[in-house]
């Protein structure tokens, strides 16, 4: 099986609420994403958060090279989760963290 | 520079927390409806406030003459798309910068009235806050609507710019964050990221200059004064 070109997107998330924690947003990105492009999509994704500091807000996704646009798509397109309202601002990608963090 | 020309505070007391993340998102102006004063302020630290005017009306007798009052004091001058007459008569009119769609209607941008705004140097401001709150079929209906218009303008070469409209500071995107949205939208990513970076500046610019006291009319300016004998 030929093995999927990883890319990885830092991030920030804005947000009125700092209790937000990674399970909730790797959620909210997932089901939009489910939402905006279907069931195959989203699994052909492999959409996996990575790291994210609740404090800071900053964070690194990691999906597959194919579906990087898709998943920036839905993650900008997140208006609220739960009640607090959110704004996903793209930083950076690359094929590797180091790369990102360079 | 990068500025995002559709940010609607509901109170001009809201503004301060607009500009702080507009700031942090790496915008260096917005435009705005909700703000007294010059049609272009400049902050202390470097940040453009520009005045903007949303008309919208049933008649055109009613939107004429709204444009007749508000030009000369806003920087930007909005027509939401309503009627085909309406449109067609501010897609031709100079003084109009933006024709903007209303998601909640079904009118959507027809082909003759993108021909005419091309003509006119009027643009298409397509605003993106609908779809950060709308989910599933209506989110869809909306995206249905954007994406024919902005086929429609850039098959009959009429200029796309895209806004947050944001109601609250944060709903806010980056320029980056929009041009994946364009993209969403049927642009190509050159386009969007055109249609969010330079289509807004060109047209601040240009109304900057049709602001200075040398301007007279398109394509004709004051290049010297005449001294006083």
């Amino acid at each position: 099986m030929k093995k999927t070109r990883r890319r990885y997107l830092s991030f920030f998330l804005h947000s009125d609420d700092s209790k937000l924690d990674d399970k909730q947003i790797g959620t909210a990105i997932w089901k939009n994403l489910l939402s905006l492009y279907g069931e195959v999509s989203a699994a052909d994704s492999k959409l996996y958060l990575v790291e994210f500091d609740e404090k800071s807000g900053a964070g690194i996704l990691q999906c597959t090279a194919s579906s990087l646009d898709d998943v920036i798509t839905s993650a900008v397109l997140i208006g609220s989760i739960g009640k607090s309202l959110v704004s996903f601002e793209p930083k950076k990608t690359s094929g590797t963290i180091k790369g990102l963090k360079r | 520079m990068v500025i995002d020309i559709g940010v609607c505070p509901s109170t001009p007391t809201d503004l301060g927390s607009f500009v702080q993340i507009a700031r942090k998102l790496g915008f260096t102006g917005i435009a705005t409806h909700n703000i007294e004063g010059e049609p272009d302020q400049l902050l202390k630290n470097e940040f453009t406030i520009l005045k903007r005017s949303d008309v919208f009306g049933r008649g055109l007798k009613s939107i004429r003459k709204q444009v007749d009052n508000v030009r000369k004091h806003s920087m930007i001058v909005s027509v939401k798309l309503a009627s085909v007459e309406t449109a067609n008569w501010a897609a031709e009119d100079q003084r109009v910068d933006l024709l903007t769609i209303d998601h909640s209607q079904a009118y959507r941008l027809r082909d003759s009235t993108a021909r005419l705004a091309a003509t006119s140097d009027t643009a298409l401001e397509i605003r993106i806050e609908p779809l950060l709150h709308l989910v599933g079929l209506n989110r869809s209906k909306v995206i249905k609507v954007y994406r024919e218009s902005i086929r429609t303008a850039i098959d009959s070469e009429m200029q796309v710019i895209l806004s947050s409209g944001a109601l609250h500071p944060l709903h806010m995107r980056s320029a980056m964050a929009i041009r994946y949205l364009g993209e969403l939208l049927g642009m190509g990513l050159k386009y969007a990221g055109n249609a969010i970076n330079q289509a807004p500046l060109d047209l601040v610019e240009r109304n900057r200059r049709r602001f200075s006291s040398d301007y007279v009319a398109e394509g004709v300016e004051i290049l010297q004064r005449g001294t006083k004998k």
